[in-house]
């Protein structure tokens, strides 16, 4: 379980502090597919940086109850869409490199996927393209062996096809106890791949639902969101007539 | 990562391209010992024609000439060194900010149980560069020495005293 006990963030910016997460309190079980949602700035890549121990934060965040130290970083794997490997080495090297990093690193998945995707082995990475580059970072987050997965947008830049196809190959892929926690803002499409959704705003929590509790309210993901964050539909209307006169 | 050549990249953050930082050792090392080599032989030169005078065609010792002290000729000697060291210690700051060069591969190596990883990676190719500097420094001296101790014995054995 990984557990997230009022963490607070708070920035120094130009015009003083900013309140980038506020009392976030998160609990992440074995074998879960949370994704993480809200619009610019909400403070998504804060509260994944923080849980990493990137970022220094006020508050707990403890795996299985114990602080994460050291000896359980291990556990924790990042996809981000800024990337994360070494853009000189190819993925052979990277692999020999988590190899000797991470004891648990997931050979026969690797080779696997790296197959499917239809990834040079013997390429350095800086020659890959941009989807490319990015189902490498996801391949390396699944394969280190960590039991949580931290992506932050990690399919930015990629065809829709391709998102389908990670989506698709990550739910066959996946082991019970592994744990997704995805930052994203393609809610529809990830619609059908998480199995609860947490709802970030401002660095507060909005909302925390199960896809099952949706289910049961018969609400989609995408109309749960727009009616957390009070989205109106007629807005664009609204501003288009005041624009055009009420023509 | 593969054995034999690359395996020096444990050295380096993982690739690192290297061959520019041995060039700039390579050249700043050069720099240092050819211009302490030219101070220190003319110094050494210097000291070597105040010693004795030519009297007719013998070499005489000047009376009351003091062989110079070998430690006076290369006082200093050392700061022409001093920007291989600099340079050497920064490397270890450029190797850090690799890291954030094109992508940020400083997530992944924060994120390794290895919590010393990182900064070997950094530091372990610079402290042995310095190490050997300094190695390389005082075999530099001690050369200077040996043409020292020649350059007496050769004044010794040509001059005669008034």
């Amino acid at each position: 379980m990984l557990e997230i006990k009022g963490l607070s963030k708070t920035y120094r910016g130009r015009e003083g502090r900013v309140q980038a997460l506020e009392d976030v309190e998160l609990k992440l079980g074995p074998g879960e597919i949370v994704g993480l949602f809200g619009e610019n700035g909400a403070g998504k890549t804060t509260l994944l940086k923080c849980i990493l121990g990137y970022l220094p934060y006020r508050g707990q965040v403890l795996l299985e109850g114990e602080q994460i130290g050291r000896d359980r970083i291990g556990r924790l794997s990042f996809a981000t869409c800024e990337h994360s490997f070494f853009p000189n080495l190819t993925p052979r090297s990277h692999e020999e490199f988590y190899q000797s990093q991470f004891r648990s690193f997931r050979h026969k998945r690797f080779e696997a996927l790296m197959q499917f995707f239809e990834l040079p082995m013997c390429k350095v990475l800086r020659s890959f393209s941009t989807g490319q580059k990015n189902q490498f970072e996801v391949i390396m987050a699944l394969c280190q062996g960590a039991d949580y997965i931290l992506m932050d947008e990690p399919f930015a830049g990629n065809d829709i096809f391709n998102r389908e196809d990670f989506y698709k190959v990550l739910l066959g892929i996946l082991e019970p106890g592994e744990t997704v926690f995805l930052s994203t803002h393609l809610i529809e499409e990830v619609e059908n791949f998480v199995s609860r959704a947490v709802l970030l705003r401002k660095g507060r929590i909005l909302g925390d639902v199960t896809t099952l509790e949706l289910e049961e309210q018969g609400m989609t993901l995408t109309d749960y969101v727009k009616q957390v964050y009070g989205y109106r539909a007629d807005r664009v209307n609204r501003a288009l007539s005041e624009l055009t006169g009420g023509e | 990562m593969k054995r034999g050549k690359e395996d020096f990249t444990k050295y380096y953050p993982p690739g690192y391209e290297a061959a520019g930082e041995w060039w700039g050792i390579g050249l700043l090392w050069g720099i240092g010992f050819i211009f302490s080599a030219v101070q220190y032989f003319t110094g050494l030169g210097r000291a070597e024609r105040r010693s004795y005078e030519w009297w007719g065609d013998k070499l005489v010792l000047v009376e009351g000439a003091v062989t110079k002290p070998f430690w006076s000729l290369v006082e200093g000697i050392w700061a022409f060194f001093l920007p291989l060291a600099v340079f050497t210690v920064l490397m270890i700051f450029h190797h850090y900010l690799y890291y954030f060069r094109e992508t940020k591969s400083i997530y992944l190596m924060r994120r390794l149980p290895r919590r010393k990883a990182i900064w070997e990676s950094c530091a372990q190719a610079p402290v042995f560069c310095l190490g050997a500097e300094a190695l390389s420094v005082g075999l530099t001296y001690l050369l200077y020495y040996g043409a020292y101790r020649l350059a007496v014995w050769r004044i010794a054995s040509q001059i005669v005293t008034r």
